[in-house]
């Protein structure tokens, strides 16, 4: 089953002779239990891709469909709850919050969804081995425990569709491989789709799918 | 309001200075209400005393007491049913044998007038040369069956009474008939009882529209107006009272910029994380709420605290400074300052909404 779908998406900015196409016919489908990465330098339109993927902006062109909810006809505050219900964000930077807790930050999530999510992110907690953390402030965890939490964080309240924004970059390499196993795992037993994007070539090889952008052009590796 | 609480929790040193900047500007805040009641009461306390309605005057004093010449006579002219004639006079008294002065505001009224204060000690004057003080003038040394001087009137007056301390024109008050008070004017001597002066007719009961006035022609004009109009011209009065409200209304601008700029500064190294919260569809009205909702904690702790703070102050403060509790003007100033710290939150409003969500992706 498609979680997401994207179908002929352009994404061009400015006008005249300071058009910039930034994605050019974008078509990707991502089933659950998908785990699929793309990859490019920066500046190829990934970060684009992302924020499209994500309901943070309009695509110019094209239609996109996250559990068969289409975006393109949802206006701002849907859009909003599409992404806070919908969508699992796992940030570059972590997206976790400076003055909370580990268990605090899913409390939160609890609080703004009105639903108990308790035993789901002690599950989540223990499965990612970061239970003991949980009084900890993000600042005194380590890069690799703070992105374990923020894939805990982005998962708790069950969406179909995460996306992971460049989740290794301030990783070592170890790490970085333990966070993208984590994501796989994810995506194959708890049949999620995940899409991954990444400037780094080796974080490919969990992957089932992996696409390349550049300039704005998407093509299959 | 968890997300604000939780903050509040963590970066408490930043908090407790804000809440402490807060405490101590509602704490000038009230002390500067207790001033200004405790200055007009200082001024106006005998007056209100009286618990009259309306003040008859000479139309030349222009509404102020000090400057009304009238005379005995005068009252007959006035229709109501409880009227008093007043004499007013501002000197010095000192203690028989003693050098030391006190300024004192005089009284002239007869023993029987409502305007003559009940006595805590002792009893009313019954001749020209007794006088009943103000508890306030115990402080000086003053008591029961001392005799004084007042001004430079060669007599000396025994103190037979004591009423409750009271004030006007921030100095303690001396009553005596009418008599005593035309020979401390000194003009006693040659004038006949009806010609004897006297400052003011005031009236109980009844409103300055109900009171008539009959006027001959060659009498001299007289005004009325209600108690609340003549304490407005008390002299010093108002513009005292005009001086410390203004200081205090500076005193909510001030707080809804302190607080507003420090939430803005807050909320300005926050933007980043605002981005994320929002890409993941955290709504603007839970961020915004969560402002809001920490400036309304800060302002109701620092409030509270000040509250506190200068009710244990009002109990320690000299009885020689004028200061008075005002608790229900201390309540509405508390709930204004409140109120104008979220004022000062909205500043921070716009800059919440127009953060992009966009940012929070790429890492930029």
């Amino acid at each position: 089953m498609s979680v997401l779908t994207m179908d002929g998406i352009y994404k061009t900015f400015g006008s005249g002779h300071t058009l910039v196409t930034a994605l050019t016919d974008v078509n990707l489908s991502v089933n659950a239990g998908e785990f699929i990465s793309i990859i490019g330098p920066s500046g190829s339109g990934k970060s684009t891709f992302l924020t499209i993927a994500g309901g943070l902006q309009s695509p110019s062109r094209g239609t996109i469909k996250i559990d068969n909810l289409n975006l393109t006809k949802l206006n701002d505050r849907q859009k909003n709850d599409v992404r806070f219900n919908n969508i699992g964000f796992v940030l570059q930077s972590s997206n976790l919050i400076p003055f909370l807790t580990v268990a605090d930050q899913f409390k939160l999530v609890e609080k703004l969804s009105h639903q108990s999510l308790q035993q789901r992110s002690e599950a989540l907690l223990k499965s990612l081995d970061i239970w003991d953390l949980k009084d900890k402030y993000p600042k005194e965890l380590s890069g690799g425990e703070r992105q374990r939490v923020a894939i805990a964080r982005a998962l708790c309240h069950n969406p179909n569709l995460i996306l992971a924004d460049e989740p290794t970059a301030s990783l070592d390499s170890d790490h970085a491989y333990e966070v993208v196993k984590i994501l796989a795992t994810e995506a194959h037993k708890n049949k999620k789709a995940i899409i991954m994007v990444t400037h780094d070539e080796r974080m490919t090889k969990w992957s089932d799918r992996v696409y390349r952008i550049r300039d704005g052009h998407f093509a299959s590796a | 309001m968890f997300l604000a609480i939780k903050e509040m929790k963590y970066a408490k040193l930043r908090y407790f200075l804000i809440i402490g900047i807060m405490l101590l500007v509602s704490y000038v805040v009230f002390m500067l209400s207790g001033l200004a009641n405790g200055l007009a009461t200082g001024h106006k306390q005998a007056i209100t005393d009286w618990d009259a309605s309306t003040i008859v005057l000479s139309s030349d004093s222009n509404k102020i007491a000090n400057a009304s010449m009238m005379t005995r006579s005068d009252l007959t002219r006035i229709q109501a049913k409880r009227k008093a004639a007043v004499g007013l006079l501002s000197t010095s008294s000192r203690l028989s044998g003693h050098s030391g002065k006190t300024n004192v505001s005089i009284f002239g009224a007869q023993e029987n007038s409502f305007v003559v204060p009940s006595l805590i000690e002792g009893h009313k004057y019954s001749n020209d040369h007794e006088v009943i003080i103000s508890a306030n003038l115990k402080n000086d040394g003053y008591s029961l069956g001392d005799k004084i001087k007042l001004g430079n009137d060669p007599h000396a007056f025994k103190i037979v009474g004591i009423s409750k301390s009271t004030t006007y024109s921030i100095q303690p008050v001396i009553y005596l008939n009418l008599n005593a008070y035309a020979s401390l004017k000194g003009t006693s001597g040659e004038l006949t009882t009806a010609q004897q002066p006297i400052s003011l007719v005031a009236v109980k009961g009844q409103s300055p529209e109900a009171t008539k006035i009959t006027t001959h022609k060659s009498d001299a004009k007289l005004s009325k107006l209600s108690v609340n109009e003549f304490i407005t011209n008390l002299p010093g009065y108002s513009a005292e009272k005009l001086t410390l409200n203004t200081m205090i209304y500076f005193l909510f601008v001030i707080v809804a910029a302190v607080l507003g700029i420090f939430l803005y500064v807050m909320t300005m190294q926050k933007i980043s994380l605002f981005g994320v919260l929002k890409a993941q569809g955290i709504k603007n009205s839970y961020l915004i709420q969560s402002v809001v909702g920490q400036s309304l904690i800060v302002s109701v702790i620092g409030v509270v605290l000040a509250f506190i703070l200068s009710v244990l102050t009002s109990l320690v403060l000299p009885a020689a400074m004028p200061f008075t509790v005002n608790t229900s003007e201390w309540l509405l100033y508390g709930a204004v300052l409140i109120i104008v710290s979220m004022i000062g939150a909205l500043f921070s409003i716009h800059s919440i909404i127009k953060v992009d969500p966009i940012n929070a992706i790429g890492g930029e």
